[in-house]
């Protein structure tokens, strides 16, 4: 097997294989028994007739034909083991020659893209953490006053925020007779109001006293979802049968102790909510400020890649569309014949998002081992066993009932370099960063001290799939 | 009067006569159900330039089949004939095509 390979520009190969005719010979009889096997052949059981028998049945060209697609295959895998060219996604076959003896097979495959992330440890941004204020506090208090609130029956007029049982009859324009009719309606008096007969009915019911009959003149907006009422003037005669109105909790120690036993005043109350409110704002901020980190040094990389993995990524977001698709019990033929949309233009769109995608793996990537981030096997047991924990599960019985699969730590070792990842994102942005011959001494005491070797990034390929900073 | 040309029908091509030839060195012929095994050997020799060195013969049976569930239709009883050949030689039209 005669192997060629030129290097073309975009981090691409041209790989040329010339295959034996030895190799041909032994895949046409490969391909002619496997045939047989599906054939009556007279005098000879399915599959039991010798080669020189079946070439009577099959032309030359046919099992030729028939064997191209195992002999491209083997010849793919042949030359990428022979030269050591490793794809970053699976290679096109361009072109086959099967004309001229040797016979060509011609891939074009894609390499890993080749990233310089320039001088990203000088993008810093300034780190600005919004503090809680008092008002944001208040706020939130309210909110949970309104939880806790007590709704009971009132004999006052209707306020706005009332829980209000009616019955109604409306009159259209002139109409005597009444159009509609209804008893027992529950509505909450709020703008927009679920089970109002018409826009503005819950609003205009304030004021209205219980049991007696309040009349409401309004009328139907050009734009009613029913056209035959849309800009008519309608009347009606409402009777209040309930008011429920809504208490709230006075600010004091028992509102406390009614939040969580924990806290034994309103002052632990508010101290716990601060905090809770800002770590909350902390996670938020942080993500943000991570994001655009990792956005500017995106920008700011020189990335060479091939458009096949473009192509790629762009069948991967096709396949993730289709089962969405399914799910709706629609096929992509459906959606397009909705849409009006062809093929090329649902392509074209998800074109950039899919550049995008395969930009950032490839900064990630390599920012992943630029910064000589890693992770081992104690760090990512215990970050296992604290997820665990959470979930009230021990470790050791996970270990028994052999829970421990590898698809399970996979994913956990993701999410851990992804959390690394975003910590170094953020220490790098807000110039809080060590040093990376630091990192790397580092990383050496610490294997050293475990007895294992430098852990390389294992790990990486599948952050690079799964992590999007 | 059966002369040379007459003897021989056909090759027989089956698994068994497949094995018998590629272990055996022997080769099947179906042959006129009159000719003899000394027939049969002067024919084969001259046919194919080989040397005979045994001929086994065999009538194979009628067999009856139906057709439609109803019409029993009968195959004819037909000779049959092995042919071992002197080592080294072969039958070409038996190796198939090349």
């Amino acid at each position: 097997m005669n192997i060629e390979v030129n290097t073309l520009e975009n981090r691409e190969v041209e790989i040329i294989v010339h295959v034996d005719d030895e190799k041909v010979e032994n895949a046409k009889q490969v391909t002619a028994r496997k045939l047989s096997k599906n054939m009556r052949i007279p005098g000879f059981r399915p599959g039991k007739a010798p080669y020189h028998i079946l070439r009577r049945y099959f032309s030359d060209e046919g099992l030729l034909q028939e064997s191209l697609e195992e002999l491209a295959q083997e010849a793919y895998r042949t030359a990428l083991e022979k030269e050591s060219i490793v794809p970053a996604v699976p290679g096109n076959l361009t072109d086959a020659n099967v004309q001229e003896r040797p016979i060509r097979f011609t891939y074009k495959v894609a390499l890993s893209p080749e990233v310089d992330l320039g001088d990203y440890r000088s993008i810093q941004f300034p780190y600005e953490l919004p503090e809680i204020s008092e008002s944001d506090l208040d706020a939130e208090i309210e909110k949970l006053r309104k939880e806790h609130s007590v709704i009971a029956e009132v004999s006052r007029p209707v306020e706005a925020g009332d829980l209000v049982t009616l019955a109604y009859k409306s009159y259209l324009d002139g109409d005597d007779e009444a159009w509609e009719e209804e008893n027992d309606v529950e509505l909450t008096v709020e703008e927009n109001a679920e089970n109002e007969p018409a826009p503005g009915f819950a609003i205009a019911l304030i004021g209205a006293e219980p049991n007696s009959e309040t009349t409401i003149n309004l009328s139907y907006p050009e734009d009613f979802i029913n056209k035959s009422l849309a800009g008519q003037p309608v009347k009606f005669v409402v009777t209040v049968q309930g008011v429920k109105g809504r208490s709230l909790p006075a600010l004091d120690d028992d509102f406390a102790a009614t939040v969580s036993a924990d806290y034994a005043t309103i002052d632990d109350l508010r101290d716990d909510l601060r905090e809770q409110l800002q770590n909350h704002r902390e996670q938020s901020y942080n993500g943000e400020f991570q994001n655009k980190v990792f956005q500017a040094m995106r920008d700011q990389a020189k990335i060479v890649y091939s458009s096949l993995l473009v192509d790629h990524e762009i069948e991967h977001q096709l396949e993730h569309f289709d089962e969405r698709l399914k799910s709706s019990r629609l096929s992509r033929e459906d959606y397009y014949r909705m849409t009006g949309k062809n093929e090329e233009e649902h392509h074209n769109e998800l074109r950039e998002q899919a550049e995008n995608t395969v930009k950032s793996n490839a900064v990630v990537d390599s920012f992943v081992k630029a910064e000589k981030i890693s992770i081992d096997d104690a760090e990512l047991l215990e970050s296992y066993g604290t997820r665990l924990r959470g979930m009230g599960i021990d470790i050791s019985d996970v270990e028994a009932e052999g829970f421990r699969s590898r698809e399970i730590l996979n994913y956990f070792a993701t999410d851990l370099l992804n959390q690394k990842l975003n910590e170094r994102l953020l220490a790098i942005g807000s110039g809080k960063a060590p040093a990376i011959e630091m990192l790397a001494q580092l990383a050496n005491a610490l294997s050293e001290a475990v007895g294992a070797e430098p852990e390389e990034e294992d790990e990486a390929p599948v952050a690079a799939d799964e992590a999007d900073a | 009067m059966l002369t040379m040309y007459d003897v021989i029908l056909r090759p027989v091509v089956t698994e068994k006569s497949n094995y018998q030839n590629g272990k055996l060195h022997q080769y099947v012929f179906r042959v006129h159900n009159e000719a003899t095994k000394t027939q049969i050997k002067d024919a084969v020799e001259k046919l194919f330039n080989v040397t005979v060195t045994r001929v086994n013969v065999a009538v194979m049976p009628a067999k009856s089949g139906r057709r439609m569930r109803r019409l029993v239709v009968r195959k004819a009883p037909y000779k049959k004939a092995v042919v071992w050949l002197k080592e080294g030689d072969s039958i070409a039209e038996f190796e198939g095509v090349k």
